[in-house]
């Protein structure tokens, strides 16, 4: 149990592309104008703001510069940074914000730009992976999750066609879905097709980074009545960072989602079994199968048995990422875990079109950040707890 | 390949390392090592902490074989084993795995550490690789 009285009552999501030639700026402001306006609020009544930052040689006072582009006076702002998994993170904090007496009703916004307003990506000296990781090859997010998938199949023999069946999966949910990047359909056979990248990860098995955004509106849930659509609670969550490096990583097949998921549910009063939908970070295959496994939906070490056999579907045991995911709609870099968020709520409402779950009253959401690092776990429901 | 650039904390390991030893800061109160390099023990707050040597021997923990390099100095390099190795002392360290064919690097190959310094540059910080104890070398 918890003080929590607060809900999803807004959510926007742009289409991926490859490229922008749009500002950071705006892209934020499309995505949270559209936000605000789902929610039925104007400026004048969203008094929180929590951002995602811009990449690396961003300036300082990011949240005010933002507040100010989008005409917001809040009196509850914040930089969030979890890696992908910052947009779950951002619900409990605005959830806790209003719970605190702080703001009643928080937008949340997140986007990505790849073209000429992209900031610079520098390398930062000093950084301990630079003389942990870096010397050593590290291709950053892929090698250390192709470390995991390596040391997945040394412990339980989770194969390469396995891992594929969870894009597979994740493409037939994707085909009913119109800002899919990829909605073709593809088999097994065809995912291993492609070219290896780190072993044993294939190409099709790495998400792809793109442009886009989505945002989010975190309301009081004294508010809800007034809102026009029907709202997400917020019914647990739980959050955890255990390490930023690969090697650090207490353990590489048993990640903090053990944690995180036990709490939200414990929070929730919910067991997994109770969820009608999982909509779980995925910039890559065994990232799903790991969270699966740790969340305690399948026993651990046989997530590979489970994906094989599962349909993902909306009528399936367990639908999973209904709308394809990120492997799917592409990685709108630090925006990419929103799309789970936005997917779970409208899981929730009721308007997911042909992959809506029927009767779909709880809904688990994983945000994955880093290397495993940094895990939050919520649990939504369609009725207020 | 490109060198560390060692910082003010680490540049006791790199020293160590370039001399041929290979050690790692552990904490004299709580025995709890640490890699990478810090001032004080993240465990027990002791500072400070003593560069202790290590074997050198170690088990592949996991490894993955890199085909496509995003590093362009790693490029020439590619496929190469990118390897977390299990110290028998219980500490993880990323490293590559050289003398043998990458594909070869498994789960529980026993490895040993070799100091590998620059030819060219006697300033720069060696690297720490690691080749199968059963290798030829």
């Amino acid at each position: 149990m918890s003080a929590l009285h607060a809900a999803i009552t807004g959510i926007a999501e742009r289409a991926a592309t490859p490229k922008t030639d749009a500002t950071h700026f705006e892209l934020l402001a499309s995505v949270g104008r559209s936000a605000m306006l789902d929610a039925g609020l104007g400026t004048g009544e969203v008094d929180g703001l929590l951002v995602a930052p811009m990449m690396a040689g961003a300036p300082l006072t990011q949240p005010a510069m933002v507040a100010e582009y989008l005409g917001l006076l809040p009196a509850y702002c914040d930089l969030v940074d979890l890696g992908g998994a910052t947009a779950a993170g951002m619900v409990w904090r605005a959830a806790a914000a209003i719970a605190a007496g702080a703001c009643q009703h928080v937008l949340c916004v997140l986007a990505e730009t790849i073209g000429p307003w992209s900031p610079d990506r520098t390398f930062w000296r000093g950084l301990p992976r630079n003389e942990a990781e870096l010397v050593y090859g590290s291709t950053g997010p892929t090698s250390a999750y192709a470390l995991a998938a390596h040391r997945h199949a040394a412990e339980f023999g989770t194969t390469n066609e396995q891992r594929a069946a969870v894009l597979v999966a994740q493409r037939r949910n994707a085909a009913s879905n119109p800002i899919a990047l990829y909605r073709e359909p593809l088999d097994v056979a065809a995912v291993l097709a492609t070219p290896i990248v780190s072993s044993p990860l294939r190409l099709f098995e790495i998400v792809r980074l793109v442009s886009g955004a989505a945002a989010f509106v975190v309301s009081a849930g004294d508010t809800v009545a007034d809102r026009p659509l029907p709202a997400a609670w917020l019914l647990g969550f739980a959050e955890r960072i255990s390490h930023a490096g690969i090697a650090q990583m207490p353990d590489l097949v048993r990640t903090p989602v053990t944690d995180t998921a036990k709490r939200a549910f414990a929070m929730a009063g919910v067991y997994a079994d109770d969820i009608d939908v999982a909509e779980v970070y995925d910039c890559f295959t065994i990232t799903v199968i790991l969270t699966l496994e740790d969340a305690g939906f399948c026993a651990k070490g046989e997530g590979g048995a489970f994906v094989e056999t599962a349909d993902f579907g909306p009528r399936s045991r367990l639908p999973v990422n209904t709308n394809g995911g990120q492997l799917c709609m592409g990685q709108a870099g630090i925006a990419g875990g929103a799309t789970h968020v936005v997917q779970a709520v409208r899981q929730l409402r009721g308007t997911a079109g042909d992959v809506q779950v029927p009767a779909c009253g709880l809904a688990f959401v994983n945000g994955n950040g880093g290397a495993f690092s940094e895990q939050c776990s919520l649990v939504l429901g369609s009725s207020a707890p | 390949m490109r060198r560390p650039t060692p910082t003010t904390t680490s540049q006791p390991f790199w020293d160590a390392a370039a001399g041929g030893c290979l050690s790692y800061p552990r904490c004299p109160s709580c025995s709890t090592w640490h890699n990478y390099p810090r001032l004080w023990c993240t465990r027990c707050l002791h500072a400070p902490l003593e560069q202790t040597p290590v074997s050198g021997l170690g088990t592949v923990y996991a490894a993955t074989v890199v085909h496509r390099a995003t590093q362009p100095s790693f490029a020439q390099l590619v496929p190469y084993a990118h390897t977390v190795v299990e110290l028998d002392e219980g500490i993880r360290v990323v490293t590559i795995i050289t003398g043998c064919p990458s594909e070869n690097v498994t789960v529980g190959m026993r490895v040993h550490a070799v100091i590998d310094r620059p030819d060219d540059d006697e300033a720069a910080a060696p690297l720490i690789l690691f080749t199968p104890t059963d290798a030829p070398h």
